[in-house]
């Protein structure tokens, strides 16, 4: 400005700083107690309930043997995956994408952002690991508190299938993301992104079901097997446990490895269209 | 040089043609209004600029650059939008700290509260902001517009959610930054009052493109409004000599002049007898311009004649 009343202004613009301020401000603006507090709560009290009656059952079990242990463990995973730590995650996902997200975008909170000079990938950045990043963290440390607690011996002793399997539980949570997160930049509403939201999840959750009962009296068949590319924890188990078997390892590696490609496609493809097409309203 | 180079913008929503070939240029050193009626392509011209919407045909530049895909352009832009929104759980001096850190400004809490007081929003600082009323909440985006100091502020409808006097307050405002502070202004508005207050060239927009554009005064001569401002030591008297003559078809007094409406075609004849009536009646001419009384007018014969 010409005035030069006004104080001397120091010009230090650094894209790092930026993304950061971003970062600060979505946390702020999402994660507030007590929702965030109350759900990271429930959702490890949840997990420790779990590994208490998987992991614990296997060290007290009458034969404790390596096979009954990976058991133990499965179990766990497929609990977790499936149950309710999964659900709560899910839920906070939801909420913070479909409801936080979406919502921000329709009342014009990113006109504003964006009309900062911040880089719309740092912005997508910012809104992927506050929104999506840290209730999947979240997640991923309660199901490790829960092995530290009740049984750490077992972190050593399998430490493959249990990473592998811990993989597995994280990538349909991460899915769920992007698909949502990708619906929320496309539609721009909170309350049909949550509605899409909740219907994704609810196809997601009885995909694998669905297909083995389509094929139940012939064991898994090529459907099957398309639809463990959104849940890798079942080909895991199966190839895990002993009584089934029915998997090699490779292929039990492969729709872990497809399940992945898939997730970061979504993510890359959601960023791409953010920074090369998304219009704020 | 120019702050916004727009040429031939096209912009459509689905089958809505918002922009249809949109030429503009806004130099530096002015308060620039845009003048429209509601979906004339004001709003959609603005975000263009700041790089939130992508044009479908034609080019824009913005201090040289093109707003989309360079992110430094907006360093140098202050915005205002139409129903500003800010994180509502945030308190004023939280969020303007964080504005202030994004834009790189060396001593933010320093900046910040020059730009509170200068708003006269310090008392009101630790407030959140969703409890602030919408002047206070226009004063909060003119101050975050303002922490970094740009030469440019860009804003859309400023005024169209405040009472009488904040809109009056929030004018002068601008008058005062751009005269004391060497802040431009591109404003947006249809409140047509208000921008002949503050501005010192104008284009008028419709259906997505702009009919006229240039200097207010130019424009007024231009389109031929005929009203003039006869300043003088004694308007009153002068007013009602002015009337006399035939082509003079309306005369009223404002404080420091008299208001005339004249005939089309008699401008040449305004500015000769003018000073001849001045004498006769022995009063101290100060000068005769063009004058706004009614922008509308200007507006609707404007779109009338173009199209």
């Amino acid at each position: 400005m010409a005035d030069q009343n006004l104080p001397e202004m120091k010009r230090g613009y650094s894209r790092l700083r930026a993304l950061a301020e971003l970062l600060d401000i979505d946390v702020y603006t999402y994660l507030r107690f007590p929702a965030i507090e109350f759900l990271t709560s429930f959702q490890l009290l949840a997990s420790l309930f779990l590994s208490s009656n998987a992991l614990r059952l296997v060290s007290i079990g009458e034969i404790e043997s390596p096979t009954s242990e990976l058991n133990g463990v499965f179990i766990f995973f497929v609990n977790s995956s499936l149950g309710l730590p999964s659900f709560i995650t899910s839920m906070l996902i939801l909420t913070l994408v479909g409801f936080g997200v979406a919502g921000e975008i329709e009342k014009k909170l990113s006109q504003t952002i964006l009309s900062y000079p911040v880089n719309r990938a740092d912005v997508y950045v910012s809104k992927v690991l506050t929104a999506i990043g840290l209730p999947v963290l979240m997640f991923a440390v309660s199901e490790l508190m829960a092995f530290i607690i009740v049984r750490p011996d077992l972190l050593a002793r399998y430490a493959i299938p249990i990473m592998l399997a811990a993989l597995a539980t994280l990538g349909p949570l991460l899915m769920f993301s992007a698909i949502l997160l990708a619906v929320a930049v496309k539609v721009k509403r909170a309350g049909i992104s949550m509605a899409v939201g909740i219907a994704v999840w609810f196809l997601l959750a009885i995909v694998v079901p669905f297909s083995t009962f389509l094929e139940a009296p012939g064991g898994p068949g090529s459907l099957t097997r398309m639809a463990w590319l959104l849940w890798p924890i079942y080909p895991l188990r199966e190839h895990y446990i002993a009584e089934l078997m029915l998997v090699s390892f490779k292929e039990a590696l492969l729709s872990l490895a497809g399940h992945f490609a898939a997730v970061i496609a979504l993510f890359i493809g959601c960023e791409k269209y953010f920074t090369r097409r998304f219009e704020p309203t | 040089m120019n702050h916004i180079e727009a040429r031939d913008l096209v912009k459509r929503f689905g089958k809505v043609s918002a922009l249809n070939g949109l030429s503009l240029t806004v130099p530096t050193g002015s308060v620039f209004g845009l003048v429209g009626p509601n979906g004339a392509g004001k709003t959609t011209t603005l975000r263009i600029a700041l790089g939130l919407l992508r044009p479908d045909g034609g080019s824009i530049a913005v201090l040289s650059e093109d707003p989309w895909e360079n992110v430094r352009v907006r360093m140098e832009l202050g915005v205002l939008h139409e129903k500003p929104v800010y994180p509502g759980d945030m308190s004023c001096r939280r969020f303007l700290r964080h504005v202030a850190r994004i834009y790189g400004v060396g001593d933010a809490e320093k900046n910040m509260k020059r730009v509170l007081t200068l708003v006269g929003l310090e008392a009101a600082s630790e407030r959140r902001i969703k409890g602030l009323s919408a002047g206070m909440l226009q004063r909060l985006g003119i101050a975050q517009a303002l922490i970094h100091e740009p030469p440019l502020i860009i804003t859309d409808e400023p005024a169209s959610n405040l009472d009488p006097i904040g809109r009056t307050e929030l004018l002068d405002l601008v008058t005062a930054l751009h005269k004391d502070h060497g802040v431009d202004f591109l404003i947006s508005s249809h409140i047509l009052p208000e921008l002949s207050k503050v501005c010192d060239r104008l284009a008028i927009i419709d259906r997505g493109k702009v009919h006229a554009e240039g200097p207010l005064d130019d424009l007024l001569r231009r389109y031929k409004l005929n009203v003039y401002k006869v300043t003088s030591s004694d308007p009153k008297l002068m007013a009602s000599a002015l009337l006399k003559l035939q082509y003079v078809e309306q005369a009223s007094v404002e404080a420091d002049g008299a208001l005339i409406k004249i005939r089309e075609g008699h401008e040449k004849d305004l500015y000769r007898d003018v000073g001849e009536i001045a004498e006769e009646i022995e009063v101290t001419l100060y000068g005769v311009e063009a004058r706004v009384t009614n922008l509308e007018e200007l507006y609707r014969k404007v779109v009338k004649e173009r199209g």
